[in-house]
């Protein structure tokens, strides 16, 4: 155990975001307090929100927009609005709240600021069996690509879970991230070793590899609304043993918490948040590691808030990287490249900002 | 070297373009003046698209490292010994499995022919098309290496300038007279059966998740489409980011306004996807039932002189329905 506790000590460094004299408890001293910062997020997303309705291929002028939005305004506003602007809409927003919380508990888990929720494994287990679905079983429906992403991050994720309790009990952390990273690149090359054989699931697996919202369906996302609601519960649930959590895990355990019970939890609520947003719209990058990030320097290490700010700031970084990506070319970026291209300069910034801060 | 090949490009531009205007009986000129016959050898130098390049009087073994190049020799009665394949799929298409010897072999795919595959073939002539100079320093060493340019003399992608060239690599220039003039046939034969002359026709590919309106002059449909007088083939409001289709986003559906559309599909799936959208339903086309639908995705997108009986097929039939 103690061995595994040093290999979790020496992956994880400091606990992310901690800084001196700073304890989860004690409320920070900052130029806005924690809810009105909160309020000013939200006002954010709605911002971000509104411009995703209002944004996008067909040249649609607001008042035509707004009269759709009311029941008014011609058949075509109508069908372009209700039929695919809002559901994109709330697919993003599911999609970057689902990411940007896995990444939040990820990264308390691990007690790493470096971690994403693709370190189970999520991502390649999707990845790898939308690969076998279109490769082996010839399946060309983006609504069946979902269920396939789905199942494989949910079964990636046992599996992972169920390799490493076998080796270690319990596992730490670190092991868990060991394995699910061993999982993942054995499953990765199965999945292009699938891809080269079969250039035509490739040529497939492309579009679906760089994570897109374009067409999707209220009917694609309502089923996976209910495993997104369960993963986000668990993760704020969960939220207060993650501060325990973060002094190490024995330091946890002294003081009461039930590590591996969070842990647990914690993995459950990584796997059906990750799992949903990747059902829906594919692997997005930098949304699970960033957001976060972001969370943290707005609001310190309390991982209560750090989770209740990064729900409301993964769906602005991905609905904002939507409409740039609908806009960017005559025939859309998808979003998953946008989020990397938005996210490496802002993650830049924020290593500047904070350089020189005690 | 760039002058060079510039201007041997130019002179097989312009062979082809006076082949292709019909110059009967008077071999091309700019052809006629490079080729020349080593009889000792069984040779002869034939201009290509990458420089003038000594070629076997009449090749028996030839491999084929552009996919879409199969269905010019073979079209020529080229004894095609190997080819690679396109994206797609890893065989030949259908309407070509017949026309193939049966040592045929498939040799790695268009972006990376496999060499070991093709030296094991023994040909004595590769033909490819320009792209083909990035692995040139390799075939060349395994055959002669013919490259063909894929445009026409308006710049654009075209089989018939392209099976010219390859007719005067391989000395098979009389085949390529009558296949053309099949193709011709062909064309005026559909033409007369358009009974509404000037309805417009969009060819749009239908993938599972995105659809795309193929650009007039481009590689789609063989040149059936274009070659054709008695329809319009109207350009996309949705600017193309590559010269050869545009990508319309779902919101623009309704800008696929014309009195046919030729759905040309990767999957039934991806058929049903775009048919439950709205904007989709309420486009002319699919209103009149205007909509023709064609699996034929290989014929359609490789083209050539096989692949146009095959899209001609299909417009046949939409244009009777």
């Amino acid at each position: 155990m103690s061995t595994a506790t040093t290999a979790s000590g020496a992956l994880a460094g400091a606990p992310p975001g901690q800084r001196r004299g700073e304890h989860p408890s004690q409320p920070a001293r900052r130029p806005l307090g924690r809810r009105a910062g909160l309020g000013l997020t939200a006002a954010a997303l709605a911002l971000a929100v509104t411009a995703s309705l209002l944004v996008g291929a067909a040249p649609l002028p607001p008042s035509d927009v707004w009269a759709a939005l009311t029941g008014n305004g011609s058949q075509q506003a109508h069908i372009v609005v209700w039929e695919l602007r809002v559901p994109r809409t709330l697919a993003a927003f599911a999609v970057g709240l689902a990411l940007a919380v896995a990444g939040g508990v990820m990264q308390a888990l691990v007690r790493n600021p470096l971690a994403d929720p693709g370190l189970l494994g999520v991502n390649a287990g999707a990845a790898f069996f939308v690969a076998v679905a279109v490769a082996l079983l010839g399946v060309r429906s983006v609504h069946l690509y979902a269920v396939f992403a789905f199942a494989g991050a949910l079964l990636v994720t046992v599996l992972v879970y169920r390799i490493t309790t076998a080796t270690a009990r319990p596992p730490s952390s670190a092991q868990l991230v060991l394995g699910g990273v061993a999982v993942g690149a054995a499953l990765s090359g199965i999945t292009s070793a699938l891809s080269v054989l079969n250039p035509d699931a490739f040529d497939q697996m492309r579009f679906w590899n760089a994570g897109s919202l374009a067409n999707r369906s209220i009917d694609a996302l309502v089923p996976l609304l209910p495993f997104l609601v369960v993963g986000l519960v668990l993760a704020l649930l969960a939220g207060s043993s993650f501060n325990a959590l973060a002094l190490g895990e024995d330091s946890a355990r002294a003081l009461g918490a039930r590590v591996s019970t969070t842990r647990v939890l914690g993995i459950v609520a990584i796997t059906l948040l990750a799992g949903s947003a990747t059902a829906i719209a594919g692997p997005i990058a930098f949304v699970g590691l960033m957001m976060p990030h972001v969370a943290r320097w707005m609001v310190g290490p309390d991982h209560r808030w750090i989770l209740a700010y990064s729900a409301l700031l993964g769906p602005i970084l991905v609905l904002v990287a939507d409409v740039i990506g609908r806009i960017a070319t005559p025939g859309e970026l998808p979003v998953g490249i946008v989020t990397a291209f938005l996210g490496a300069p802002v993650l830049l910034v924020l290593v500047r900002s904070r350089r020189g801060r005690p | 070297m760039h002058p060079v090949r510039s201007a041997s490009l130019t002179a097989v531009v312009l062979a082809s373009a006076l082949a292709g205007c019909g110059s009967s009986s008077t071999e091309p000129a700019a052809a006629g003046s490079t080729s020349a016959t080593t009889e000792a050898s069984g040779t002869r130098t034939v201009q290509t698209a990458l420089g003038p390049v000594d070629v076997p009087q009449d090749p028996q073994r030839v491999v084929v490292v552009q996919s879409r190049a199969l269905d010019l020799t073979t079209a020529l009665d080229v004894p095609t010994v190997g080819a690679t394949y396109w994206s797609k799929a890893v065989e030949v298409p259908a309407y070509l499995a017949d026309k193939v010897p049966a040592d045929f072999a498939l040799v790695g795919n268009d972006d990376q022919p496999d060499f070991e595959a093709i030296t094991a073939l023994k040909p004595d002539l590769i033909i490819g098309d320009q792209t083909v100079e990035k692995n040139l320093a390799t075939l060349k060493d395994i055959a002669p290496v013919a490259a063909y340019s894929t445009e026409n003399a308006e710049g654009q992608f075209d089989w018939r300038t392209q099976l010219d060239q390859v007719a005067e690599f391989t000395g098979h220039q009389e085949e390529a007279k009558k296949v053309e003039a099949d193709f011709a046939a062909t064309v005026a034969e559909l033409d007369a059966g358009v009974k509404t002359p000037g309805q417009s026709v969009i060819p749009l590919r239908v993938r599972a998740d995105h659809v795309r309106w193929h650009l007039p002059g481009t590689f789609i449909g063989a040149h059936v489409l274009d070659s054709m007088k008695n329809i319009t083939l109207p350009e996309p409001t949705v600017p193309s980011e590559n010269g050869r289709f545009s990508i319309i986003p779902a919101e623009r559906l309704d800008t696929l306004s014309a009195d046919r559309i030729f759905a040309i599909l990767d999957s039934d799936e991806a058929y049903t996807t775009l048919q439950s959208q709205s904007l989709w339903q309420g486009l002319p086309a699919v209103k009149n039932g205007g909509v023709c639908v064609t699996k034929n995705l290989d014929a359609w997108i490789l083209g050539g002189p096989a692949a146009s009986k095959v899209v001609a097929g299909d417009v046949r039939a939409c244009l009777d329905a």
